[in-house]
């Protein structure tokens, strides 16, 4: 609401210097003289581009704290030579995906554990097995599922953004024009200073269509790049998780 | 109960920190769209009208012809112009030989080809639309006349073709060894260039032609086309007249 706000704020300076003859072609009185449905159409894609710009910045912000905490959490798993001691750093890395994908092998394995040496002698030297690694498999899995929902969460509202708000502004665009030849063909005049204006009035839709849709396009691909990696990188851990596993515990 | 699925709800629902993001996007917008318009507001796109440049021009233009200042080396403006044209002295006759032999040789009868013979009589008159506005055309006699058009009607600034007419007489070599008139176009863009000079009309000799061209050509630059004039271009039709 603040930006409708300061809009609306601005709309009213713009009024102020109208009275000026000279300063009657800025793309505030244009905009100031324009249709309810141009005014509708502007409303609702600079809301398409509020959001967009929201998850924009969400995104880039949530992603870069997974990538940063990724990478310390990969450092203290390939130092450490127990998973307990990693299961408890990881309370610190909650942003990364790989934690997500490591509490859930880590749950799984230790139930099987538990289940497996129920009546072991004290003292002895007892040495865990898994009973199946194929479910273990499983559980990374859907960790890893999980993980990727998470991280492409609210992105393909860009690509929506990127698709729709170029056509929310040609609709605006034509109807202006469309309006703008009815005029024409009202006053009969087909001189340019009575085209014009209409017709310049009309193409900022598009103009605000195009200011919403091209850093929502950036961005869906630049985002999708990075979500891509931290994927490749969670089954990369998938898989080097399952392979100690396989070497301890069977 | 598996022990993995309470983990895995419980990531998939931990999320957070979009709405902060949201206001931020959303109060971005608030500054940077009305800091946009208000410059745009405050920075209107400059005129793009030519400017009016003063023209000052050295050598007594716009000259005698139309009535004004004298360039050096013409005469005087207020010098009365000759009446008329003095009258050559004949010499005199070669005197007849006394004695001559009468020619014996037979002048060779020269045949005329006999024209087709013309049946009915059609005369085409040439009227040449000019619907633009009409000027004083180049001549080398006394008699000008009306000998030059335009394209456009109503042609705002009788002194701009005084000065353009003056500053291609300067360049045109008019003492030609026979009579004619050459019809020339040509087009002067915005800025006095003068661009598609055509002989329009021939005069039937090519080096009339020829040197009413190259008036044109020689001369290539006028001054910049009144600011009142608004279209982007004149299109002038130019009669050079060649009298003896």
């Amino acid at each position: 609401m603040r930006t409708l706000g300061l809009y609306a704020l601005s709309l009213q300076v713009q009024g102020g210097t109208a009275a000026d003859p000279v300063v009657n072609h800025d793309i505030l009185s244009l905009i100031a003289r324009s249709s309810l449905l141009a005014k509708f159409v502007l409303l609702i894609l600079i809301l398409f581009s509020v959001i967009s710009w929201g998850v924009i910045l969400y995104k880039l912000w949530s992603l870069g704290r997974a990538e940063r905490q990724s990478a310390t959490f990969l450092d203290i798993f390939r130092k450490s030579s127990k998973f307990s001691e990693v299961q408890a750093v990881c309370k610190n890395l909650n942003d990364s995906p790989l934690v997500g994908v490591f509490q859930a092998g880590y749950a799984e394995l230790n139930t099987q554990l538990r289940q497996s040496t129920p009546a072991a002698p004290a003292g002895a030297p007892v040495r865990s097995t898994l009973k199946s690694l194929p479910a273990l498999d499983r559980a990374l899995l859907r960790a890893a599922t999980v993980e990727i929902n998470r991280l492409e969460d609210r992105v393909s509202f860009l690509a929506t953004t990127a698709s729709i708000t170029p056509y929310i502004g040609l609709f605006g665009t034509v109807w202006g024009i469309m309006s703008a030849f009815q005029g024409i063909g009202a006053t009969g005049s087909t001189n340019l200073g009575v085209v014009a204006p209409g017709i310049a009035e009309a193409l900022i839709a598009t103009a605000a269509g195009l200011f919403a849709a091209i850093p929502a396009v950036y961005f869906y691909n630049h985002l999708s790049g990075r979500v891509k990696l931290l994927a490749s990188e969670m089954d990369d851990f998938s898989l080097e998780f399952l392979n100690i596993s396989e070497r301890n515990f069977t | 109960m598996d022990a993995v699925t309470p983990i895995l709800v419980d990531r998939a629902q931990a999320r957070g920190g979009l709405w902060p993001r949201m206001g931020l996007s959303a109060a971005l917008h608030a500054v940077v769209l009305p800091i946009v318009m208000i410059w745009m507001v405050a920075d209107p796109p400059e005129d793009q009208a030519p400017k009016a440049v003063m023209q000052i021009s050295l050598g007594g233009a716009p000259g005698p012809r139309a009535g004004g200042m004298t360039p050096m080396s013409a005469r005087a403006a207020d010098a009365a112009p000759p009446t008329s044209r003095p009258t050559p002295v004949a010499p005199p006759a070669p005197k007849a030989p006394d004695m001559t032999l009468p020619d014996t040789r037979k002048t060779p009868q020269r045949e005329t080809p006999k024209a087709p013979e013309a049946t009915q009589g059609t005369a085409v008159a040439e009227t040449g639309v000019r619907t633009g506005a009409a000027f004083g055309g180049l001549s080398t006699g006394g008699s000008s006349g009306t000998s030059g058009y335009l394209d456009v009607a109503n042609f705002c600034c009788p002194e701009y073709l005084a000065t353009m007419t003056q500053l291609i007489h300067r360049n045109w070599n008019g003492k030609q060894q026979v009579a004619g008139e050459t019809l020339v176009k040509y087009t002067i863009q915005r800025d006095g260039r003068v661009t598609n000079v055509e002989v329009e009309k021939s005069s039937g000799y090519f080096a009339l032609d020829q040197t009413s061209q190259r008036a044109l050509l020689v001369t290539r630059q006028f001054p910049q086309l009144p600011p009142q004039f608004t279209e982007g271009t004149l299109t002038v039709h130019l009669i050079f007249r060649y009298e003896r």
